[in-house]
């Protein structure tokens, strides 16, 4: 066995007898059947929750931008008329742009 | 036997029954925690992260394909959790202080009063990246090959390969120059 093997393998058998070492202080408390339910019930609620949060954010938003646009219809029709064209142009333009760029980016890669 | 009682319980807790798979979850909740406590080496942040680990099998329990043990897949999905969890706070942290993983207080004191010692290799282990520590853990204390090791920690195997060899060749450097300095 050469030198390095054995260096190897007295690192291996070191960690080893720590690692077995760790398990023998390690042994938690057992969790109840109750108390794993109730973290879990818990969790669901917390995930719940968090969603309700996400889906009034978004509700908002849309609210916001659906106002923002029938007031620019109602009061002021022809900035309304203008972005929507500008809107129109620059979109392909933009998108065409970017295509270009992503292409031109994965040749590189 | 064992395994066959899990794919049972796993599919009542797909469909729907928790106790089922809060049952499975307790089967194997020694074992877990005493993998995370070798790659945290506290006793707090393996239960938090064992806790966290259960939220997660349970919402990806669907994706359990039962042709593995329910002990791999989910050692694997803890795996990433902390991998995730260390980088998050790695990131936090940003370079001004390297985070440092040391036995816990508790851990040390009933290591001490236990008669334990702890090699320096085991110390300069624990300082190595996460992402190297954990395939060694795997790879030398519980037997998963490369490719099963790949799988678990979503990376090639010639990467896992790469990086316990690495990690070792790190270890045994250090060891040779405690051997040279007699410390």
């Amino acid at each position: 066995m050469s030198t390095q093997e054995h260096d190897k393998d007295n690192v291996i058998s070191k960690l080893q007898k720590d690692w077995k070492q760790l398990d023998e202080l390690g042994t938690p408390q057992l969790p109840t059947l109750e108390t794993l339910n109730e973290q879990l019930y818990a969790a669901k609620v917390e995930r719940k929750r968090a969603f309700h949060k996400e889906l009034s954010i978004f509700i908002i938003t849309a609210l916001v931008i659906l106002t923002a646009l029938t007031a620019a219809v109602l009061q002021a029709p022809i900035i309304f008329i203008v972005m929507q064209v500008t809107a129109l142009i620059a979109a392909p333009i933009i998108f065409f742009v970017l295509t270009k760029r992503k292409q031109e980016g994965s040749i590189l890669s | 036997m064992e395994q066959e009682e899990d794919v049972s319980l796993i599919k009542k807790a797909i469909s729907g029954n928790d106790d089922a798979f809060t049952l499975l979850f307790q089967r194997y909740y020694t074992f877990l925690y005493k993998y995370l406590l070798k790659l945290t080496l506290n006793e707090d942040t393996s239960s938090e992260l064992a806790q966290e680990t259960m939220v997660k099998c349970y919402r990806n329990l669907s994706s359990y394909k039962g042709d593995g043990k329910f002990s791999t897949w989910m050692i694997s999905i803890a795996s990433r959790l902390y991998i995730d969890t260390i980088r998050k706070k790695e990131r936090e942290k940003k370079k001004i202080t390297k985070i440092m993983h040391t036995l816990s207080r508790q851990l040390n004191w009933n290591s001490k009063n236990n008669g334990m010692d702890w090699s320096d290799t085991f110390t300069d282990f624990n300082q190595l990246e996460v992402e190297v520590r954990t395939p060694i853990l795997l790879r030398h204390y519980y037997g998963y090959t490369y490719e099963e090791i790949g799988t678990m920690l979503g990376i090639k195997p010639g990467t896992v390969k790469s990086r316990v060899h690495n990690g070792i060749k790190m270890l045994r450097k250090e060891w040779d120059c405690d051997e040279h300095t007699g410390t």
